[in-house]
């Protein structure tokens, strides 16, 4: 008879424990390699089409002067080589007959465009002959502006006619991102049109793609050194990724926290399980004892208990991963740009595996290590040995076990620094929740004790009942309605905030794209009187001739994952201070003593690359060199709700260089579309960006978002109430002796089930107390403090929901209690 | 009586608890001794320290004063570990509440002695067993199947799986009706004093003690003859 023979007995006497183990382990580890699955199927279908989402081997963005150069001097440099340009901008459209107006994204693309991958249009024709016809539009502007194929648009000076509509695009297939529908013409009729103006806000890319034979990393880098001097942008398709996958890859890696959260939750539910498994089984334990069982074989049996329902719990974690990666493909939908197959590929699932496994052992060690505490002598005894979870004991496990812990983690997301402030930020929210928990359930306890009557009275001594797994659940409860409520409270703020309603005192439109000469119609047009900022793009090529890639490459390295100092500025010139700025650093903005151009500089520039007062920066502007120093360092603050600038120049140097003008004002609702139309009309280069469509579309994400972690919260709802069953398991015994007691003396069933909902009851409250201080503050912090919004609660909806969880979790537990009450009185009080 | 005769000895044993922070004395100089194939009855009233007792004699807790000896091995000087040894090896149970293990069949129940050894014992000795208590034909069912007596003649298989030079019965027919009780002395009876082991009986029933060879009485945690 070995110890798995009497492992598989016990677990087919005792299926509930057992069920519950299983269902822990599977929940934990299935959450975690559903995540892993997805991401890698989201990485494979990157890799797998990342030629296609490039559109070429090497992508080079700069200033349309210097892609010139670079792409004669690359066909040259490679023969065989193809090279394609393309131009973005956004920009008004209006239809030719009519006089609707849509806002578009303008691709303006060269013959050959893309290299890679292909562009559908609705006719099927290619897009190089529906091109040559006229323009290719997405059908979202056709609706818009009630037109059809064969209609003409009004793009500045020009009047393009539709040629086709725009079907499906491998170079950006994530159209739930699009800001603006777009619009692909033949490059140089947008050039033609007159949109496009020295300083104009638009995105120039070269495109390349190598002859064969010749190796990528070799031309990457001497492309790159070649750009080096504009500090350009050089990306291949091998080497980045594009920034919509960045964001899903990062929108991964916290919901992999939501994860590990759950596997800790889960290896709770693990410890709650076998704890009560054991807990069950006291008595023959001590009978065994007393036999002379060795301490070694009650190990033994109980480790073959774990390994056996283990295999099964991950078992099930293989079938619960792929619902769950099979969920987040459906939820994310298409906020991915590329198509994913779902699977696990080997090294995901060991790593995962591991991780469960690893973790379960972890939480498994302390009801093991209690094993050891039955005493042989238990067996004489009328009540057994309270062998208890010991809040003392599981801290010190938990301290032991951190290092560990967070290597496990650190293997799960990669980042050192990331994975240690989330095992700080958890150990902390559980502490905190832990204490709220105690303090909520303290106060319930401490008004029953104002009762005379029975039930309260009789519910304070059931509330005493010792089990300290009891206060695990009620605080993974808490903490699961907290995640949930902290993103309904910051989704509903930030609806009603920024796209119901606007503040007042915040510009909901932006004008760029303003020539000098167009002020004064402009002004006319608007009629409201804001600043107009100048503007001319650049960027810093140096700092004292170290040039800004090195310094983007150190702070990336610190692990700064911060704004990058190679991309292209926005800069200003002006003689006073701007109404967001506060000098910081040089004394007074501008410095008499600086001979020749100054700047002004952004103070995080200083923490993230180490600029100075007195450094020389070079800039490059519209291909031309530019040398500025430093003449002081600015704070800025953003809840003056003006445009703000990084770099600010003093009056001088950028006078001349051609630039454009922007500004932002809040204007009505109601005049928005009117001043947009006419300014089409008349000036069709000015861009309106209205603040509210940005709003909309952040609204859209968050929602996606919510659904999401929505989905991972019940999940964690889930364990919490694993968590629950075993615990209400663990001190059935204790409620079957009380409930035989008091009907013993004269009880009736009715009492003894209130005494048992009034319990449960107030447990859940203190757990959704928890719950709403927590999401409430969370919510807050995100609202308020970190996106400086004013914040409010519903409270209506919000006490509708927390009763409902409270009421829902009372009527849960006491099905599980009523157990209980079937127990035959002189079963318990015969002791056997 | 010989010294290689006595199989059980108790000199001058003592036990006391600690109850906020004072001694409180259960047990007081308590001295006897055992024979191979005797048999003793230990009687007291409810709190006496019979079970207090019977747990120091068979290995399960430690006394505050004097000395256990069974086989010339001294049982208040053993670690743990040797104590499980002993308790393996040498001596079997019978409790009042029976104590058999729910999740496993009879047979596995009669043959949990022999799964903590490293040497376990065939299939076809618990059978042997059983049928020498009568249960042949149960061997596969639960303890949840069975009637008092029947789940108390199991428990007594169960002790006799090791072979063990020393019985000791806990109450062993409290639970059970007056007929399943005689069967259940009778089968102790016959597997002590005719296969040469000891047995200390704790019991409350007069009845029952008078089956023993001898009777020894608690009296303020002191031991002496029964009248």
């Amino acid at each position: 008879m070995t110890p798995f023979h009497l492992a598989r007995r016990e677990i087919r006497h005792r299926p509930l424990h057992a069920a519950l183990f299983v269902l822990s382990v599977a929940l934990g580890s299935g959450v975690l390699l559903g995540l892993s699955g997805f991401n890698a199927a989201v990485e494979t279908g990157v890799q797998r089409q990342a030629r296609e989402l490039w559109a070429a081997d090497i992508t080079v963005e700069g200033t349309p002067g210097f892609l010139d150069d670079l792409e004669v001097w690359a066909t040259g440099r490679w023969p065989g080589l193809r090279s394609a340009r393309t131009v973005d901008t956004v920009s008004m459209l209006r239809a030719a007959d009519g006089d609707g107006v849509t806002r578009a994204t303008l691709s303006g693309l060269s013959p050959g465009y893309p290299l890679y991958g292909t562009i559908g249009t609705g006719s099927g024709r290619s897009l190089t002959d529906a091109l040559t016809a006229g323009a290719v539009a997405s059908p979202k502007i056709l609706a818009q502006l009630n037109l059809a194929v064969g209609d003409e648009l009004v793009l500045g000076r020009r009047r393009v006619p539709i040629a086709d509509t725009l079907a499906a695009r491998t170079d950006a297939p994530a159209s739930f991102f699009e800001f603006a529908p777009s619009l692909l013409l033949p490059l140089d009729t947008l050039e033609d049109s007159g949109l496009l103006g020295p300083g104009s806000r638009s995105l120039n890319k070269l495109y390349l793609n190598l002859p064969p034979g010749v190796a990528l990393e070799p031309v990457l880098e001497e492309v790159k050194k070649r750009a080096a001097a504009e500090t350009t942008d050089v990306k291949s398709w091998a080497t980045d990724n594009p920034g919509v996958l960045r964001f899903i890859q990062n929108t991964l890696t916290y919901l992999n926290f939501l994860g590990l959260f759950l596997l800790a939750l889960a290896g709770i539910g693990v410890a709650s399980a076998l704890q009560s498994a054991i807990a069950a089984s006291l008595r023959s334990l001590g009978m065994m004892r007393a036999l002379g069982a060795p301490r070694g074989f009650l190990f033994r049996l109980w480790g073959a208990w774990i390994a056996l329902l283990l295999t099964g719990g991950l078992g099930g974690g293989l079938a619960l991963g792929r619902l769950v990666s099979f969920l987040l493909a459906r939820l994310f939908g298409d906020m991915i740009p590329v198509s994913v197959s779902l699977g696990f590929p080997g090294t995901a699932l060991l790593q995962t595996t591991g991780l469960a496994a690893s973790a379960v052992g972890l939480f498994a060690l302390l009801p093991l290590w209690r094993l050891a505490e039955i005493p042989p002598n238990s067996i004489l005894a009328w009540d057994l040995p309270q062998i208890l979870p010991s809040p003392r004991k599981a801290l010190m496990a938990g301290i032991a076990f951190a290092p560990l812990f967070y290597g496990l983690v650190v293997l799960q997301v990669r980042r050192p620094g990331l994975a240690l402030e989330y095992l700080l930020a958890i150990a902390g929210l559980i502490l905190g929740a832990a204490l709220l928990v105690a303090f909520l359930s303290g106060i319930l306890r401490r008004g029953l004790r104002l009762s005379r009557a029975l039930t309260p009275r009789l519910t304070l001594r059931s509330l005493a009942r010792p089990g300290s797994f009891q206060t695990a659940a009620g605080v993974s409860l808490a903490l699961s309605f907290a995640a949930v409520l902290t993103l309904a409270l910051a989704q509903k703020n930030l609806t009603s905030q920024l796209v119901d309603s606007f503040p007042e005192n915040m510009p909901n439109v932006f004008f760029i794209n303003v020539q000098d000469a167009q002020i004064p119609r402009f002004r006319e047009i608007v009629k409201t009187d804001f600043r107009l900022f100048p503007l001319v793009r650049g960027r810093v090529v140096s700092v004292n001739g170290v040039p800004v890639r090195d310094l983007n490459a150190r702070a990336q390295q610190r692990g700064d994952e911060g704004d990058s100092f190679t991309r292209e500025f926005g800069l200003t010139y002006g003689p006073d201070l701007l109404p967001t700025d506060t000098v910081v650093a040089g004394g007074a903005l501008w410095n008499d003593r600086i001979d020749g151009p100054q700047v002004s500089g952004f103070i995080e520039h200083r923490r993230r690359f180490g600029l100075n007062v007195g450094d020389r920066l070079e800039f490059s502007v519209l291909g031309r060199r530019l040398t500025a120093t430093v003449s002081s360092l600015r704070s800025i603050d953003q809840k003056v709700r003006q445009p703000f600038f990084y770099f600010y120049f003093k009056p001088g140097p950028l006078d001349r260089v051609p630039h454009t003008f922007m500004g932002g004002v809040h204007l009505e609702p109601t005049r928005l579309l009117g001043v947009e139309k006419q300014l089409t009309r008349e000036l069709p280069n000015v861009t309106t960006i209205d603040v509210t469509a940005i709003a909309r579309l952040t609204g859209k994400i968050l929602a996606r978002l919510a659904r999401v972690v929505n989905a991972l919260g019940l999940f964690t709802f889930a364990a919490g109430l694993l968590l629950l069953t075993s615990s209400l398991l663990a001190g059935l015994a204790d409620r079957q002796r009380e409930a035989v007691l008091y009907r013993t003396l004269g009880g009736t069933l009715s009492q003894i089930l209130r005494v048992f909902l009034l319990e449960h009851l107030l447990r859940g409250a203190a757990a959704s107390l928890t719950a709403l201080i927590l999401g409430t503050v969370a919510a807050w912090v995100l609202i308020h403090r970190v996106m400086d919004l004013p914040f409010a609660v519903p409270w209506g909806p919000v006490f509708f929901g927390l009763s409902t969880a409270t009421l829902f979790l009372g009527a849960f537990s006491l099905a599980l209690s009523v157990r209980a009450l079937r127990t035959a009185p002189m079963e318990v009080l015969r002791y056997e | 009586m010989t010294p290689t005769a006595v199989i059980l000895e108790a000199r001058n044993l003592g036990k006391s608890y600690r109850v906020n922070g004072r001694p409180l004395p259960i047990l007081r100089d308590i001295s006897f001794q055992l024979a191979a194939g005797e048999s003793v009855a230990i009687q007291g009233v409810s709190g006496s320290g019979k079970s207090t007792l019977l747990s120091l004699l068979a290995g399960l807790d430690r006394p505050t004063a004097g000395e256990i000896i069974l086989e010339n091995e001294r049982l208040d000087l053993l670690p743990e570990k040797e104590l499980a040894r002993i308790r393996r090896e040498k001596i079997g149970f019978v409790f009042q509440a029976f104590h058999l293990v729910p999740s496993l069949t009879v047979l596995e129940n009669v043959l949990l002695p022999a799964a903590f050894r490293s040497g376990a014992f065939s299939e076809d000795r618990g059978r042997a067993l059983l049928d020498r208590v009568g249960l042949a034909d149960r061997a596969g069912h639960f303890p949840d199947q069975l009637s008092g007596g029947e789940k108390q003649r199991a428990a007594l298989a169960r002790a006799l799986v090791n072979e063990p030079k020393l019985i000791f019965a806990d109450e062993p027919t409290g639970n059970l009706d007056s007929k399943n009780g005689r069967a259940v002395l009778d089968l102790l009876e016959e597997h002590t004093r005719t296969a040469g082991r000891a047995l200390v009986l704790v019991t409350h029933d007069d009845a029952v003690a008078s089956r023993a060879d001898r009777r020894l009485r608690l009296i303020d945690g002191a031991l002496a003859p029964a009248p």
